[in-house]
Parts: structure tokens; C-alpha cells; sequence
């Protein structure tokens, strides 16, 4: 993640020394930005759909092939689903044949693969060996509630780590940067699991003096209350608790990213052009830094968004939030392959869509990486 | 302003956060009260033809009644929808006179006809989940709406504890028992309760039965809350969102000895841990399987590994003293069914001794201390399959390898999953093995694993535990399966696991203690089955709760004081912000 970090920052840096960091502050300053921005789109008008073609092809493959590779990786699982769905209870060696046989398992892999393939493609994505209900059923049931908490926090935490980034990255060093990126750093090392837990001993069951005013884990009170305003009220206060925790370990990235940006960024000339100028500090900012400095940002916030939805596992386990990243931990333990194979359907689309998305802004963002 | 409309929001979210529940218990407290129970487990499904993990049986046994019940006091068989049986002289017919005036919960008369419905559609379907136990029946005739007749093609001796929903006929018919049912449909049982709100993964919330033929429960509703996590589930049970969690880790039992609001409960001998031996695995025709070390075939061998193992650490540092240690098959106090040697041929902890028999079996120490097979250069090295899923495995393997160490046998322990070991014990793919069983009232099942016939035929997968074969130890399954008296069937119970214990064809570590705890101060001490040392977790206990006061709200939440520091935050903070803004522009 670090290098990765590193790696993006650090293009980006050198692009914007290759293209001129004072002319085009220049630009900005006049007001000519938008100008800019509408100039380089028309100019890059051929290329940008040839690039958004290419995008989506590549996206196309990348998916099916992962697909691929996971249908197989599952299938040299540890592990046989009949067995393990049948262990500890009266079953007969008969019963267990007929039901690898009901099952689909008996056949060659390849006889399975085309088949998984083949009802993919129509939409069927089978029946899950441990719920014993339709995987697209399942999947609908539990995409929901991991976007709203993957979605929340990143938001949250995108907006987080871009504002204590700029201010500590304005000042590098200062006490301000030495705290917050302390924190930031300690947070980021923490292990998820054990921090939700401690905020769910100290928010939600209260310790001491401290009352505990947060439900402790699920998706609703139980029962849930009935109503629009009720249910949503009731979902917020049962999303804090696993959306804090979430946002406290992902924002110090951003925190970090946005702060080596702005430290660069406040080495150009534009910048002392612009305070020179008379304009104050806080729009200097947010009006002339935070916009270079946001790139890398983009494209690792899109990047996050793809993988935290198959990351938020440790969350939605200690908050027993009914997700998705639970439901595939799950069912790595049958096997549970219609399962595994619909939550990785899911997980890649996201990342895929995510890169795609995160390739497009950046370039509509800042027509140079178009060139 | 902008500043103040967060304010605004932050106010109205923490105002709106606090009261509104513990208002709402107060408005409403005098007289339902809901049992709340920590599920760890999710439920697969309620199809109760397909559902077998343990949530979902729980959640069948209060929906759904049953042919014959378990006594709460000792497990015995009492009436269930049958009130009286008879058997005829061959032991091959059952005559089950049933109850009259039972009902469905959508109105309808639960008759002789939905039990026959129940039991033919799992002989026709081998592959739903209670098919095994009505595989020696012969016919099922219902013979007038309080008459069952059933005939065996073999004497069934748990024809009295059969683990079967019976399942309302006139809705099921023309249905694929695999599908089941949808809708409000799927919910109508005729148990102490029944479901009124299904939501997976989150909860089950249920309404008692009024009226119930057995009487109606104390609780008004019962709530199957769904849990991830156990130590959430714990710090739930403190707070008082739930009322009962089960299969708490002995810390965790441990950690919630102070706390007077909560009782505990150490439920005993229901269930086992093993050390397995691969004592030469083979298919049911005898073809060997597998690689297995060949000096496990020698009792002598598995004898010393028994002698050198001290059961009484086990239970005190891995079980923190919560369990028995091992010694027959199932538990002494499991009655009465369970077996101990008498105390004369009893293999208790003796390195030495363990030494000694493999000494003069000729098993000499070779050069780094580890024993050779006679007249080989081959090492006692065994490897020790560990399942990851419970910590006291890993432990207890920890504990092993020292012993064994000790005399002169090497065990190099495998950590892996649960469906790992299964599959590579299921194909003889090992040396030795830690694993358990949870034990059913009734231990046919359990004896049926140790069978010759319980290994696999061809290239299926058997249902072995060990790949034990004695036709001794066979004879006598075959003698308890047609002993319809249950002193005398336990005797011979008994003599089987004298046999298994004899061979050491696998070693009883210890019976670990099933770990407790609920609400003693909203319920009455809840009921045990059995009742001497039992567990409190099950349909017997919640439909006999009793709550103790009405449901008395929870310390209304101090708004003020959060309200206060909100308020303060946000003042110092847009104060620090102005500061910083102002220093920025003299700057």
C-alpha cells in the first residue's frame, strides 16, 4: 500500500515539474482554469472515447479472467462441501453420494466450469450449498448493508484525512502535522478487529462513568421499528459504531497521501506568487493547493472503495453486520462454492469498475496523463 | 452559520439517539416480556426437511412438535404428540396413540396423517437432512386421525427419541421438500412458539403459543438474536440487549463471575474431545487407504501414548478447569449410557510404564532420542492433524507433544481447518488426529461410527471417525440395535466401549464443560436438561422460563452530560478555527 502511495504521489510530481508547476499556476491564478480544463477536453475528444473503448474492453477481460482463476483456486479449497455440511449428524454414505450427485459435484470440473459459466451468463449464479437458497437472493440481501458502511466511511474518511492533510502538510513538522500525523500513523498500524472491539466495550456497553449509548452490533434493534424516519434513525445509530471504526483505520492513508502532496506542492512558486498576491492563507489552500494535490488522492479513494468491499470483513464480523465480506468468510469454511464464486463476482466487478472509474476522473481531472 | 446548522444536526442526532428505547420499555413494561438469546450460529434455512445446523434445530424444536420428547430431568423418552406407544412382540411394529386437540398454528388440526406426510417424504428423499433415521422403516400407515402404525424392516431402538419436525401436511403436499415452502406458509409449526419475523443474518423473533397443549410459556416473546462474534455477544449480555449466550470460551465464563446481574451455567458430558489413531484405515471390503504410520497398528504403541498423557493438566491449564477428564468413550455421568473402566484396568498417567511397554516391544531409542520400529530404521515421527476452529485443540497438541517427547515418540502437530482434517481423515491421510462429537440424548449414532460398515465402500466417503473394525465390537452394535429394554441395551452400550477401550483405538481426552450465561436478574433460574448437570440452552428452557419483575428499563441514558461536552467540543473547536484563520491572515 505504502509503495503504491509513494509510487502515484510521485508521478504526479514529476509530471507537474515536466509541464511547467509556474506557468500553469499562472493559469490557475487568472482564473483560466475551467478554460484549461474545456480546451484539453476538446483537444483530447478522439482519445478520450478511443481511451474510454479501450478501458472498458480491458475491464471486460480482466473480470472474466479472474472469474476463471477463482473458480479453480475454490475448487482446490481444502475441504469437501458434502462432508463438511453433513458432519456430526446421522447421514448415510448413500445419502452423501446422491447428494454430491444433486450437487453437481460429481461431474469433471471442466463439465462444471461451463456449466457455472454458461448460467453466469444468463444470471444464475446457482444455490448456495449452506443457505440453500438462490446466491443472486443472497448476495442483493447483503450487498446493501456493506455499501452503506463501506460508502459511509469512505466518504467520511476521505473528507477527514483531506482536511487534516492539507493542515498538516501546510506546516510539515509543526506541532499541528506532528500530532495529527501521529495519530493518523497509529490508527492506520492498528488492527481493525481489536479497535472495534475496544469502541464496542467503550461506546456500546459503556465502561465506568461512560454510559453506553450505541447499540452493540446488527444492522436494526431488535425488533426493528417500523416506520421510514424510525428505521432510518434506528440503521444510523447502529452504523456508527462500525463506520467509526472503519473510518479510524482507512483515513490515515489519506491523511498521509494528501499531506506529501501538499508539502510539494508548497514548494512551487504559484504558491508564494498567490500569498504574495495578498490572498489569505486558508484560500491559498484550498483554492490553489488542495486542487493539485488531490490526484493521487482520487485514484486511491476510487482504489479503496473497490477493495474495502471485500475488506470491511473484521468490521462486519465483530459488529455482526450481515455484509458481504462476512458472508464470504463464511463460506470458505463449507466450501460453499456458489457462494465464494458470487461474492468474488461481486468483489472484482467492484474493483474493476472502481480502477476504471478512478482511470477516467483522474484524466478528465488533469488532462496531462491523457497526453 | 454554516458551523451552527452542524451543531443543529450533531444536537438533534445525539438528542434523538438516547431516549427513544428505554421510553418505550417504560410505556410498555408491565406484562410481555421477550427472551432475548444470542445465536453465534447462523441459520441456514427453516425448511425443517434440509436445516441442520444447530440454530436452525433450535428454532424447529420450538416451532414444531415432535413424535416423542426428551425428559428435562435424565433424557429419557416422555410423550409428545404421542401420548401413548405400544410394540409388538418382535419389536419390528409401533402403535403411537396421539394427542387430541392439537392445532397448527393457522387453525387447522394437526393429525396422524401430517406425521405419516412427515415421515414417508423423508423415506422417499434419502438426502434430506433426518432421512438417516427413518431409513430401516418399512411403511408409516396412518391408521385414524390419533392412530400411527409404523413397521421396520429392523428392530430401531431410538425409535423413541427420532429428531423429526413434524410438518403441517396440507400445506407441504405437492411441495419439493428440497425448495420448502415460502411466505407466511413456511412459518406455520405447532411448537410452545412460533415465527412472526424472519430476518436473516439479523434476527428471529417469535410469539408464545397460546394455549399450547403443554401449557403456555411464561415469556410473551422470544428473540434469536444473531451474533458474529462472541465477545460482542458477551458485552451485549452485560448491558442487557440479550438475555442468554451460550458457548462461551472459559475466559470469557471466567471474566463474568463479579457480575451479580448475570448467571452462569457449566453444563457437563455433552460432548468429547479425542485423540484419533490411524491404526491401518482401509476400505469397508479391507483394502488398506491412505498412509498411516505402521507402528500405530500395535495396541502396545497406543497404549504407551495413552500412559504418558496426564488427563489432569489437560483439564486444569487447557479446559481452565471447566470439564472432566477423559476416560471411556462417552462421558461416566452421561447415563445411562456412559462407561468407565473399574478403576483395576484402568491406564492412568505413568511415563515410566508407557517406557517400559515400548521398550520390551522392541521399540529401541535411536540416536536423537526417538524410538525405531524393531528390525527397522523407521522413526516413531507421527504427524497430528490440529484443528484450527477451537483454541483447545491447539493447546492440548502443545501438551501432547511434549509427553510423547518424553518417551521417545516424535509428533509433529498440522495446524488446518475443520473441513481439512475432515477430508484427510475421511481418506486415511494421517497418523493421528485431535477432534469431537457433541453427543444426542440417544448414542446410536455415535456408536455407529466405530462400525466396520461405517467405512467407506469404493471411492465414497464413509462415515468412520477412526477406521476402527471389530467384529466383536460389531456383534454387540448389532445386539443393541434389537434391545428394545433400555437397561438392557445400556449394558451391552457399555461392553462396546469396553472393547473400544481395550484396543485404544482411540483415547477420551477429556468431556469439556459447555459454558453459560444469562440474565439472573430478569429470569428465574432457568431449567437444565438433564437436570443435574445439564445445559439451559434449548427450547426446554426458554418455553419454561419464568421472568422475574416485569421488564424493568434499562438506566435511562443521561442525555445532558454528552449533550454538554457535544456543545463544548464544538465551541472550543470553531473558537481554535477562527483563531487559526485570523493567525493566517496577520501572517
Amino acid at each position: 500500500m505504502i509503495s503504491r502511495t509513494a509510487r502515484t504521489g510521485g508521478t504526479v510530481e514529476s509530471g507537474d515539474v515536466r509541464s511547467g508547476g509556474v506557468q500553469r499556476a499562472g493559469e490557475r491564478m487568472a482564473g483560466v482554469r475551467a478554460a484549461g480544463m474545456r480546451s484539453a477536453g476538446v483537444r483530447a475528444g478522439g482519445t478520450l472515447w478511443t481511451r474510454v473503448l479501450l478501458a472498458l474492453t480491458g475491464a471486460g477481460l480482466r473480470l472474466s479472467a479472474s472469474l476463471c482463476l477463482g473458480f479453480f483456486l475454490f475448487h482446490i479449497l481444502p475441504g469437501d462441501p458434502v462432508l463438511s455440511l453433513a458432519s456430526g449428524h446421522p447421514v448415510t454414505a448413500e445419502a452423501l453420494a446422491l447428494r454430491r450427485r444433486e450437487l453437481g459435484l460429481d461431474r469433471p470440473l471442466l463439465t462444471q466450469f461451463g456449466a457455472y459459466f454458461a448460467n453466469m451468463l444468463r444470471g444464475d449464479l446457482g444455490t448456495s450449498f449452506g443457505y440453500h437458497r438462490p446466491v443472486t437472493d443472497l448476495l442483493q440481501e447483503r450487498l446493501w448493508p456493506t455499501v452503506l458502511l463501506v460508502g459511509t466511511a469512505a466518504v467520511v474518511s476521505t473528507a477527514l484525512g483531506i482536511w487534516s492533510g492539507v493542515l498538516a502538510g501546510w506546516r510539515p513538522d509543526g506541532r499541528l502535522d506532528r500530532f495529527t500525523s501521529t495519530v493518523a500513523l497509529v490508527l492506520w498500524a492498528t488492527p481493525t478487529a481489536w479497535l472495534g472491539l475496544l469502541l464496542l466495550i467503550g461506546l456500546g456497553t459503556g465502561v465506568g462513568p461512560l454510559p453506553g449509548w450505541l447499540p452493540i452490533g446488527g444492522l436494526h434493534a431488535t425488533p426493528a421499528p417500523s416506520g421510514l424516519p424510525a428505521t432510518v434513525l434506528d440503521v444510523a445509530r447502529h452504523l456508527v459504531l462500525p463506520c467509526l471504526t472503519l473510518v479510524a483505520v482507512q483515513y490515515g492513508q489519506y491523511h498521509l497521501l494528501i499531506r506529501a502532496s501538499v508539502i510539494t506542492q508548497r514548494q512551487h512558486q504559484y504558491v508564494a506568487v498567490a500569498r504574495a498576491t495578498g490572498l489569505r492563507d486558508a484560500s491559498v489552500r484550498r483554492r490553489h493547493v488542495l486542487p493539485n494535490a488531490l490526484l493521487p488522492t482520487t485514484t486511491q479513494a476510487f482504489l479503496n472503495v473497490g477493495l474495502v468491499l471485500s475488506g470491511a470483513v473484521a468490521v462486519e464480523a465483530v459488529f455482526s453486520w450481515p455484509g458481504l465480506g462476512y458472508l464470504a468468510y463464511e463460506a470458505v469454511r463449507i466450501p460453499d462454492l456458489p457462494v465464494l464464486n458470487g461474492t468474488l463476482l461481486v468483489f472484482c466487478t467492484a474493483v474493476i469498475l472502481m480502477n476504471l472509474i478512478a482511470d477516467l476522473t483522474v484524466a478528465w481531472l488533469d488532462p496531462r496523463t491523457v497526453q | 452559520m454554516r458551523l451552527n446548522r452542524c451543531v443543529a444536526v450533531l444536537l438533534g442526532f445525539v438528542a434523538a439517539s438516547g431516549p427513544p428505547a428505554a421510553a418505550a420499555a417504560r410505556a410498555e413494561a408491565p406484562t410481555p416480556v421477550t427472551m432475548v438469546v444470542a445465536a453465534l450460529q447462523d441459520v441456514d434455512t427453516l425448511n425443517p426437511f434440509v436445516g441442520s445446523q444447530a440454530t436452525s434445530t433450535q428454532i424447529f424444536r420450538l416451532t414444531y412438535d415432535y413424535l416423542t420428547d426428551y425428559s428435562p430431568v435424565d433424557n429419557s423418552p416422555v410423550p409428545g404428540l404421542a401420548k401413548t406407544w405400544t410394540t409388538s412382540a418382535d419389536g419390528l411394529t409401533w402403535t403411537f396413540r396421539l394427542r387430541e386437540g392439537v392445532r397448527w398454528s393457522d387453525g387447522k388440526p394437526l393429525t396422524s396423517k401430517d406425521i405419516e406426510f412427515t415421515y414417508r417424504t423423508l423415506m422417499d428423499h434419502p438426502t434430506l437432512a433426518n432421512a438417516a433415521q427413518v431409513q430401516n422403516f418399512a411403511a408409516v400407515r396412518a391408521s385414524d386421525p390419533v392412530t400411527l402404525v409404523i413397521t421396520t424392516k429392523v428392530p430401531i431402538p431410538n425409535m423413541l427419541t427420532l429428531d423429526i419436525p413434524i410438518v403441517p401436511a396440507h400445506l407441504w403436499a405437492g411441495h419439493d421438500p428440497e425448495t420448502g415452502l415460502t411466505g407466511t406458509a413456511a412459518l406455520v409449526g405447532s411448537g410452545p412458539f412460533h415465527l412472526v419475523e424472519v430476518r436473516q443474518s439479523s434476527y428471529y423473533r417469535f410469539e408464545s403459543t397460546r394455549g399450547y397443549w403443554r401449557g403456555t410459556p411464561k415469556v410473551s416473546g422470544l428473540i434469536f438474536r444473531h451474533f458474529n462474534d462472541s465477545d460482542a455477544a458477551v458485552q451485549a449480555l452485560r448491558k442487557g440487549e440479550v438475555d442468554v449466550v451460550g458457548n462461551l470460551t472459559p475466559a470469557q465464563y471466567d471474566a463474568l463471575a463479579g457480575d451479580r446481574r448475570i448467571a452462569r451455567n457449566e453444563a457437563q458430558s455433552s460432548r468429547f474431545t479425542e485423540l484419533g489413531f490411524n491404526a491401518g484405515a482401509a476400505r469397508a471390503d479391507g483394502t488398506p487407504i491412505g498412509n498411516g504410520h505402521p507402528a500405530l497398528r500395535d495396541v502396545q504403541v497406543r497404549e504407551a501414548v495413552d500412559r504418558a498423557i496426564d488427563r489432569r493438566v489437560l483439564v486444569e491449564r487447557v479446559l481452565d478447569g471447566h470439564g472432566t477428564a477423559g476416560v471411556g468413550y462417552l462421558p461416566p455421568a452421561f447415563a445411562p449410557w456412559g462407561w468407565q473402566p473399574p478403576p483395576t484396568s484402568i491406564r492412568g498417567f505413568d511415563p515410566a510404564a508407557a517406557n517400559r511397554i515400548l521398550d520390551e516391544a522392541g521399540y529401541r531409542r535411536g540416536p536423537d532420542g526417538v524410538r525405531l520400529m524393531p528390525n527397522s530404521q523407521r522413526r516413531l515421527a507421527f504427524n497430528l492433524l490440529v484443528p484450527n476452529g477451537r483454541a483447545h485443540y491447539q493447546q492440548s497438541a502443545t501438551y501432547l507433544t511434549g509427553w510423547l517427547k518424553a518417551i521417545g515418540i516424535e509428533i509433529r502437530p498440522q495446524l488446518l481447518s475443520d473441513t481439512e482434517k475432515g477430508a484427510r481423515t475421511a481418506v486415511g491421510r494421517y497418523d493421528m488426529f485431535l477432534g469431537g462429537w457433541i453427543l444426542d440424548p440417544d448414542p446410536d449414532y455415535l456408536l455407529s461410527v466405530q462400525t466396520c460398515g461405517a467405512r467407506p465402500v469404493g471411492s465414497a466417503v464413509g462415515l468412520t471417525d477412526t477406521f476402527v473394525c471389530d467384529p466383536g465390537y460389531d456383534r454387540l452394535y448389532q445386539l443393541q440395535a434389537r434391545q428394545l429394554s433400555r437397561d438392557e441395551r445400556a449394558r451391552t452400550v457399555q461392553q462396546m466401549q469396553q472393547r473400544l477401550y481395550d484396543n485404544a483405538d482411540l483415547l477420551t481426552l477429556y468431556y469439556p464443560a459447555v459454558l453459560e450465561a444469562y440474565r439472573g436478574d430478569r429470569f428465574a433460574p432457568l431449567l437444565r436438561r438433564p437436570a443435574a448437570f445439564g445445559s439451559v440452552n434449548g427450547s426446554w428452557s426458554y418455553a419454561a422460563a419464568v421472568p422475574l419483575r416485569p421488564a424493568q428499563p434499562d438506566q435511562g441514558v443521561p442525555i445532558w452530560p454528552l449533550v454538554a461536552v457535544a456543545l463544548l467540543v464544538v465551541v472550543i473547536g470553531g473558537g481554535l478555527w477562527r483563531l487559526r484563520a485570523t493567525r493566517d491572515h496577520r501572517e
